[in-house]
């Protein structure tokens, strides 16, 4: 009972790449069998201030990867920024400027932060655990990123890290990942990391228990060299769809639009959604 | 996060609302049947058909008591779909007999898993002015197999034209239990009364009929709790030299309002109210006693 | 990636010893569980958290008047559901860290640090330290309140609940909860639910406990409200007369060790004649 979310990727989630950027969208149920244990989570964790991940499937499972990716991406972020103006650092947690360069945050034990010591992220307790693979792939993607100089973390390496996560550990996870975002090399895209650790991208992709209930609207109203405004629509009449038929989604919209100037966050209370032929 | 709204204007309407705080009204008892009483009966009779085995009661009985509120003592929060109260055996019952009299006791929570269905559930059955059934098990079977005792003591009055003794009544209940000895009543009674001679006497029985007359009985979940107090106290049980004195009416009363009080301390499907019929020569008194409500 | 490893060895521990008690026909022990209601809510300056007091085993009481709400910190508390021992431990685990913690930064914890221990502790063990928490605390960036599950997923939400009376609760915090409620306000909103959880779930019961955090000054109200108090006791009583106990058998022996008594001595220096003495053997018996 007490598994959030364990049996099925019980949710709605999706995400659209335009011209310059990607519109990500959730809906906000959590359930535990038939309780809504909450009704305005957001499934929408950012990653860095241009790349964000949509989660389904187990909570604890997905919250456990998203806070790993984050903290690989922050540390590689920070010893990039160390390198080039140690001024500039801020925690995405916390938003303070004191990460100590190696370990994430001082001042947010949270999320930047692996420093505390039973949780030590040592290379060799990762090489205990099995997983020295994924250890030495993230320091690899660290080393050539400061070689690049400059280039904060592309979509890709996020989506990438994530594929590694979700496949050497299919057997022990529940997790359905659309990672999406903007870079500067290859503007906005949508990668999804379905249940068993595949990795692909697609100009959108929808997941969780409510998408069966929308590819076919989907299909029939995506159009290539949508706007901005355009995909935010798409989204919103998509995952309101979805929720009205899937009984494990439901609750609000949010929405994040990523562009070049960073992310936007919009909301859409339960009774503000949108609605079709049926009054609402 | 939620950092950017308040809640209370997300999701407009609230959940429905149980209310918080007791004591309520009492409900109807098990002998008071609502006015869809002839429905049950005719659900009941189907599923008992349709279940092949005992094991399977659980199941049968849980579909078809949704919805039957009337029968089973309203519950305290209207609308609630936790009628499921076939199933459990979350009911105290005693019987201790004195020199002249006997007194039959029963808690009225029904219990359910984490539940309480009802607070106020009867699950006494006055058969004659000098016996009292009172039956702790599963609140379908209890239902009927009241029932069906009824009419058997309707029956008897009208043939003899007299009320069924103590002694006759044990051995009737005993073979009543007995004819389902492959398909049980899931019910443990306790019978007590006033018998021929005027000496009152406890019948304790098992699911199928074996019976046993003694002093003081105990059935249910309680009866961990309550039984050895009732075997120290009224037999005198581990009281060496003690001697034996009988106690008064008042006595056991308050002796059985102090162990149901105890066992609802300690267990979780005993509480709300206690029943307790006190059978003389001049007849049955009913009084009710409260319990804690958590 | 902190993957579980230990928690399968410990899985595999149990069904070694759940066969070897099938074989030698034991079953396993069963552990307390506290069926619960545990709540918080978020108020204008702080974080009220509530719980009842009854621990279960089955369909018994095993404890009427526990402790629920845990410290974890000065300006953090937790409340736990789930199995007693779990919750007991693992908060206990996380307080000692953070005091630690403390010690070497010379800093207030943050709830923040706190949530992030818990659910990564809870997530290695993959659920089988059952533990379902609600951890609230004032620090730097203002009131928190989330929950924890035993998997280790975390919501954070302005009112709480959790264990098998949540449900109850709920119904009432979704009825009268604001944002901003005053400290008057929350207490009754959070001792309201709490009391639903009591009444209409059997496995909760007994008294409420209230902890209110506000930045700078904490409150353990233990027993806000003692509603469920005994209320009858057999006026005669239960006296035995002396006697009423059955000696069986009598047998009386010389003790086996020699034991000294000296009169009039300081309380160290007896202490140390009377520990020395026996083991040299050197002093005539007395009694």
């Amino acid at each position: 009972m007490w598994r959030v979310g364990a049996a099925l990727p019980q949710t709605s989630i999706m995400a659209v790449a335009f011209d310059g950027g990607v519109v990500l969208g959730a809906d906000s149920r959590t359930t535990t069998g038939t309780y809504i244990a909450n009704r305005v989570s957001d499934k929408i964790t950012p990653m860095t201030e241009s790349i964000f991940c949509c989660r389904s499937g187990s909570a604890a499972d997905t919250q456990a990867i998203s806070d790993y990716v984050r903290y690989v991406l922050d540390r590689r972020w920070t010893r990039l920024c160390a390198a080039v103006k140690p001024q500039s650092i801020s925690c995405l947690a916390c938003k303070n400027s004191s990460f100590d360069g190696g370990w994430g945050c001082l001042s947010c034990g949270g999320r930047g932060s692996l420093s505390l010591p039973f949780l030590r992220l040592t290379p060799l307790f990762l090489a205990s655990l099995l997983h020295a693979y994924v250890f030495f792939l993230c320091r690899y993607y660290l080393d050539m990123h400061v070689i690049e100089m400059g280039t904060p973390p592309l979509v890709k390496t996020a989506a990438r890290l994530f594929r590694e996560l979700c496949y050497s550990n299919k057997s022990q996870l529940m997790a359905g990942i659309i990672c999406a975002g903007w870079d500067s090399a290859k503007g906005g895209q949508v990668f999804c990391i379905p249940l068993g650790g595949a990795l692909v991208q697609q100009p959108f992709a929808i997941g969780g228990s409510g998408s069966t209930y929308i590819y076919g609207y989907c299909d029939a109203n995506y159009k290539e060299g949508m706007t901005k405004e355009e995909c935010q629509t798409f989204v919103k009449n998509a995952l309101a769809l979805a929720m009205a038929r899937d009984g494990s989604s439901g609750g609000v919209i949010r929405l994040v639009t990523v562009d070049k100037d960073g992310a936007d966050r919009e909301f859409f209370a339960g009774d503000k959604l949108p609605s079709f032929w049926e009054k609402s | 996060m939620l950092s950017e709204g308040t809640l209370g204007a997300v999701w407009g309407p609230s959940l429905a609302v149980l209310p918080t705080r007791v004591p309520r009204e009492p409900g109807c008892t098990a002998s008071g049947l609502g006015p869809i009483s002839t429905s049950t009966s005719i659900l009941t009779g189907l599923c008992f058909v349709r279940a092949p085995r005992a094991r399977f009661w659980f199941i049968v009985s849980c579909v078809y008591v949704v919805g039957l509120t009337g029968a089973f003592g309203r519950p305290p929060v209207s609308g609630s779909s936790l009628l499921l109260c076939g199933s459990g055996s979350c009911r105290t019952v005693l019987a201790v007999a004195g020199k002249d009299f006997c007194v039959v006791a029963s808690d009225t929570r029904l219990g359910l898993g984490y539940s309480i269905p009802s607070r106020k559930v009867s699950r006494i059955l006055k058969m004659t002015d000098k016996v009292v059934l009172a039956s702790s098990g599963m609140q379908a079977d209890m239902m009927t197999l009241h029932k069906t005792l009824r009419m058997r003591l309707v029956k008897y009055q009208q043939n003899h034209q007299k009320d069924m003794s103590l002694t006759a009544a044990s051995q009737m209940l005993s073979n009543m239990l007995y004819t389902r000895r492959f398909f049980p009543y899931y019910t443990f009674n306790v019978l007590g009364g006033i018998d021929e001679k005027g000496e009152g006497w406890a019948y304790g029985y098992d699911a199928i009929g074996s019976h046993e007359k003694v002093s003081a009985v105990c059935s249910g979940t309680g009866q961990t709790l309550i039984q050895p107090v009732l075997d120290n106290q009224i037999e005198f049980k581990q009281q060496w030299g003690a001697p034996k004195v009988d106690l008064s009416l008042e006595a056991t009363v308050e002796l059985i309002r102090d162990a149901f009080t105890s066992a609802g301390e300690r267990d979780i499907y005993t509480g709300d109210y206690v029943e307790i019929c006190k059978i003389t020569k001049d007849g049955v008194e009913v009084e009710e006693f409260q319990l804690k409500f958590d | 990636m902190v993957f579980p490893c230990l928690p399968l060895l410990r899985h595999a521990a149990s069904l070694w010893y759940g066969s070897l008690c099938g074989r030698r026909g034991y079953t396993m022990p069963k552990p307390v569980k506290t069926g619960t209601t545990i709540a918080g809510v978020v108020f204008a300056d702080g974080i009220v958290l509530g719980a009842d007091t009854r621990a279960t085993s089955g369909s018994t009481v095993f404890e009427k008047f526990c402790e629920k709400i845990h410290y974890i910190a000065p300006n953090i508390y937790c409340c736990g559901a789930g199995t007693s021992a779990d919750t007991e431990s693992s908060t206990g685990l996380i307080s000692s860290q953070l005091e630690l913690h403390r010690l070497a930064t010379g800093r207030e914890s943050r709830v923040s640090t706190s949530l992030t221990m818990l659910k990564r502790m809870l997530f290695r063990y993959q659920g089988h330290v059952s533990a379902a928490l609600v951890l609230g605390g004032v620090d730097l960036h203002g009131p928190h309140l989330y929950t924890v599950y035993p998997h280790g997923s975390t919501d954070r939400l302005p009112y709480v609940t959790m264990g098998s009376g949540s449900l109850a609760a709920m119904a009432v915090f979704e009825t009268g909860y604001k944002d901003d409620l005053s400290l008057e306000d929350a207490k009754n909103l959070v001792y309201r639910g709490i009391s639903a959880g009591i009444y209409n779930d059997l496995g909760s019961g007994g008294n409420v406990d209230l902890c209110i955090i506000k930045r700078g000054s904490t409150e353990y109200l233990r027993g806000f409200a003692t509603e469920n108090a005994r209320k009858y006791r057999r006026p005669s009583g239960y006296a035995f007369a002396p006697g009423t106990t059955a000696v069986l058998s009598s047998k009386f022996t010389r003790p086996l060790k020699e034991i000294a008594v000296v009169e009039e001595a300081g309380v160290a220096e007896a202490a140390v004649d009377g520990a020395a003495t026996p083991a040299t053997g050197e002093m005539d018996t007395t009694t």
